[in-house]
C-alpha cells in the first residue's frame, strides 16, 4: 500500500486531535474501511496516540458500526441506550471516530422499529458530530477510475465556542481505491 | 538440524542423500509448498485460497479472484417466483460434494440433496489438453496458467508430472442438470433443521428462541472438531421464506444475530468456511431496512432479475439459430463483491462493472453469466425478426417497419 496520503484528505485526518466526534458514514458498496485506516495511520504517526492503553488525553476511540449493536439487539437496545453509551464513552477519551451505515433503506423507509431507530440514531450523531465524512457511490452509476464520493461537512461553528480551531472547508471529493489498497482522492473534473 | 555437519548441502526431498541426512521430517528442508486443501486454488490477485462456486462464470465474476475466497459469504437475492438462485446454490453444493468438502444445509431436508446436478461429460478434452501442456516448455509454466483463469477454462495444478497417471485437478466441474448427483456414503452433507422444526409437539414455538440457534451450534462444533484442512460450505436456501422459516425468524434480532454469528465463524476460520445464501426479494424487498442489513452482513451481494416470460426474445429461425445462443433469461446485478468492496473498491475493471450482465440457465452448461447484449437490429431479414416479437405474437416484418 502506498504510504502517501492524498494531500486533499490530509487536513481532515489530523482532526481527531481537535474534534471530539467524527462521523463516517457508509453505504453498501462504499465502505469506510479505507478511511478509518487512514485516520489510524495519521493518528499513530503524529505520535499523539498509540494503540496501547493511554491516558484520556491521548486516546482516540474508533467505534465501527455501532448501529449493528442496535440492529441485532432488537428490543433490548434502543436509541437512547446507544446514545447514552456513546456519550459516556466520549467523556473518557479525547475524541471518537464512529462509523455508521447511511443506506437509503435504513433511513427513509421508517416503517419498522429497526428503520426508525436507525434513522433516529444516525441523525442524532450527525447533529453532534464536529466533522462528518459521508461515503457513497457515484450518482451516475459506476466508472472505471472512480470508486465513490466523499462528502465532507462540519457542524455549524458559530453556535458553539468549542469548535474547531479553523474553519474546515465543506466539500465533495471523489475517491478511487486501487487494487493494492492505495486510495486516490481528487476533485471532480480531474 | 543440530546433528548436521556443516558444508553438506541440505538435501532435497527425494534426492540421493535423503537416506543419510535425516529420516525424520525436517521442517527446514526445502520442499515444495504444502499442497493446498482439496478443491482450492490461490487467487491470481493476492494468493488467498479460493474455492469454486460450481458455476464457472460466477467464479470469474468475483473481482479477479477467479473463485470464492475462503472465509467469505455471498448473498444472492432474486425477485419474482423463479428460483434461479436456488440452482446456483445446488451447483455450489454439488461442487462441494464432488471436491470432498463438507456441506451444511439449513432448513431443508435430505430431499434437497438428492436434487443436485450430476457430473456432466466433458472429460474427453482433458486428456488431449494434458498432452499438449507437457509438450510446451516448462520455463514459462507460471505464465501459462494466467490464461487459465478465464471464464471457460480449467485450472490445473503445477504441470510437472508424467502423462501416465496424472489425476487432473479440476477446480470447477461440469454438471448436467438432467442427471442427479450420487452422494457418497458416508455423505459429507449435513442437513440441519431449524430449531423450531425438530419439536413435534403442538405447542407454539417459543418466539424468543432463535430458529437459527441449532445451526450455529452445529457449525461451531463441526468447525472446532474438524481438521484445519477440511473445507466447509454453508448453504442457506431461500432465507426467511415462509415455506421453510417461521414468521419469527424475520425478527431482526434473530436473523441479524444469526448472520453476525455466521460472520464471526467466517472470520474465525478464514481458510475453511464459505457461505452461499439466497433470499426471495418479493417478500423482503431491497427497499426494506432488514434486507439492507442482511446485505451489509454479507461479503458479496448479487441480485438476479429474471425477465418476465412474455418478453423473452423468440428463438431465431433455423439459419440464424446456429449463430445465436440461448436468449438470456434475466439480468444479474452486482452490488458487492467479497474482499474487493471491503477494501473500498468500486468501479475499475476487476469488478466487472460497466457491463450489464445477463444470465442463462441451460441443462448442460448450467448458469452462464455474461455481458448482456441486445441482438443486432441491422443485418439480414432473419436477424431482424429476433427480439421483435410483439405482444400479440406476430413477428414484425420488414413491411411493418418501413413507413
Amino acid at each position: 500500500m502506498s504510504s502517501k496520503i492524498s494531500p486533499l484528505l490530509e487536513p481532515y485526518l489530523a482532526l481527531p486531535l481537535e474534534a471530539s466526534l467524527i462521523l463516517l458514514t457508509s453505504v453498501l458498496g462504499a465502505s469506510t474501511n479505507w478511511l478509518v485506516l487512514r485516520f489510524l495511520h495519521s493518528a499513530l504517526l503524529s505520535g499523539d496516540a498509540s494503540l496501547v492503553d493511554g491516558d484520556a488525553e491521548k486516546v482516540v476511540l474508533v467505534i465501527d458500526q455501532l448501529d449493528l449493536l442496535m440492529a441485532t439487539a432488537g428490543d433490548q437496545v434502543g436509541v437512547m441506550d446507544v446514545t447514552d453509551l456513546l456519550m459516556g464513552l466520549r467523556e473518557d477519551v479525547r475524541s471518537v471516530i464512529i462509523t455508521l451505515s447511511a443506506d437509503y433503506p435504513l433511513l427513509s423507509t421508517q416503517q419498522t422499529p429497526l428503520e426508525t431507530n436507525h434513522a433516529a440514531f444516525l441523525l442524532n450523531v450527525a447533529h453532534q458530530a464536529d466533522l462528518t465524512l459521508s461515503l457513497r457511490l457515484l450518482d451516475s452509476g459506476t466508472a472505471r477510475d472512480v470508486s465513490g464520493v466523499v462528502r465532507i461537512t462540519t457542524r455549524d461553528q458559530e453556535m458553539h465556542d468549542s469548535g474547531l480551531a479553523r474553519k474546515i472547508e465543506e466539500r465533495e471529493l471523489l475517491y478511487f481505491v486501487g487494487g493494492d489498497g492505495g486510495v486516490r482522492v481528487f476533485e471532480r473534473g480531474q | 538440524m543440530s546433528f548436521r555437519k556443516r558444508g553438506i548441502v541440505v538435501p532435497q526431498s527425494g534426492g540421493p542423500m535423503t537416506g543419510i541426512a535425516n529420516t525424520s521430517t525436517n521442517p527446514t528442508t526445502i520442499s515444495t509448498s504444502k499442497a493446498p486443501p482439496l478443491g482450492t486454488r490461490p487467487s491470481p490477485l493476492d494468493g488467498r485460497l479460493t474455492i469454486s462456486t460450481g458455476t464457472k462464470s460466477l467464479d470469474s465474476l468475483l473481482a479477479g479472484h477467479s473463485g470464492l475466497p475462503l472465509g467469505t459469504s455471498v448473498l444472492i437475492s432474486e425477485s419474482g417466483t423463479t428460483d434461479f438462485a436456488g440452482t446456483l446454490l445446488k451447483y455450489y453444493a454439488a461442487e462441494g460434494v464432488v471436491q470432498g468438502h463438507t456441506v451444511h444445509v439449513l432448513g431443508v431436508g435430505e430431499s434437497w440433496g438428492r436434487e443436485l446436478p450430476g457430473l456432466g461429460e466433458g472429460k474427453d478434452g482433458e486428456g488431449k489438453g494434458k498432452v499438449r501442456e507437457e509438450e510446451k516448455m516448462k520455463i514459462a509454466w507460471r505464465y501459462e496458467r494466467l490464461g487459465e483463469f478465464g471464464a471457460g477454462s480449467r485450472g490445473s495444478n503445477v504441470p510437472q508430472s508424467t502423462a501416465s497417471k496424472e489425476v487432473a485437478f479440476v477446480f470447477c466441474h461440469d454438471f448436467d442438470l438432467s442427471k442427479r448427483l450420487i452422494l457418497p456414503s458416508p455423505s459429507n452433507m449435513h442437513f440441519v433443521p431449524l430449531s423450531t422444526q425438530s419439536d413435534f409437539s403442538f405447542n407454539d414455538s417459543d418466539l424468543s428462541v432463535s430458529p437459527f440457534m441449532k445451526f450455529v451450534q452445529h457449525l461451531t462444533i463441526q468447525l472446532s472438531s474438524a481438521s484445519p484442512t477440511t473445507i466447509h460450505r454453508v448453504v442457506l436456501p431461500s432465507l426467511l421464506s415462509p415455506a421453510i422459516y417461521p414468521a419469527h425468524a424475520s425478527n431482526s434480532n434473530h436473523i441479524l444475530q444469526f448472520l453476525h454469528a455466521l460472520r464471526a465463524l467466517l472470520r474465525k476460520y478464514p481458510t475453511q468456511l464459505t457461505t452461499l445464501i439466497t433470499i426471495p426479494l418479493t417478500l423482503y424487498p431491497r427497499s426494506a431496512g432488514l434486507t439492507r442489513w442482511i446485505e451489509l452482513l454479507s461479503d458479496g451481494v448479487l441480485e438476479l432479475v429474471p425477465f418476465p416470460s412474455s418478453s423473452v426474445a423468440a428463438k431465431a429461425p433455423s439459419a440464424a439459430s446456429t449463430v445465436h445462443e440461448e436468449p438470456p433469461q434475466g439480468m444479474l446485478r452486482v452490488h458487492r463483491l467479497p474482499i474487493f468492496h471491503e477494501k473500498g473498491g468500486g468501479g475499475g475493471e476487476a469488478s466487472g462493472f460497466g457491463d450489464d450482465l445477463a444470465f442463462t440457465l441451460s441443462r448442460r452448461k448450467g448458469m452462464v453469466i455474461k455481458p448482456f447484449s441486445l441482438p443486432p437490429v441491422e443485418g439480414d431479414m432473419e436477424a431482424q425478426h429476433i427480439g421483435l416479437e410483439s405482444e400479440d405474437g406476430k413477428k414484425a416484418t420488414k413491411v411493418d417497419i418501413e413507413f
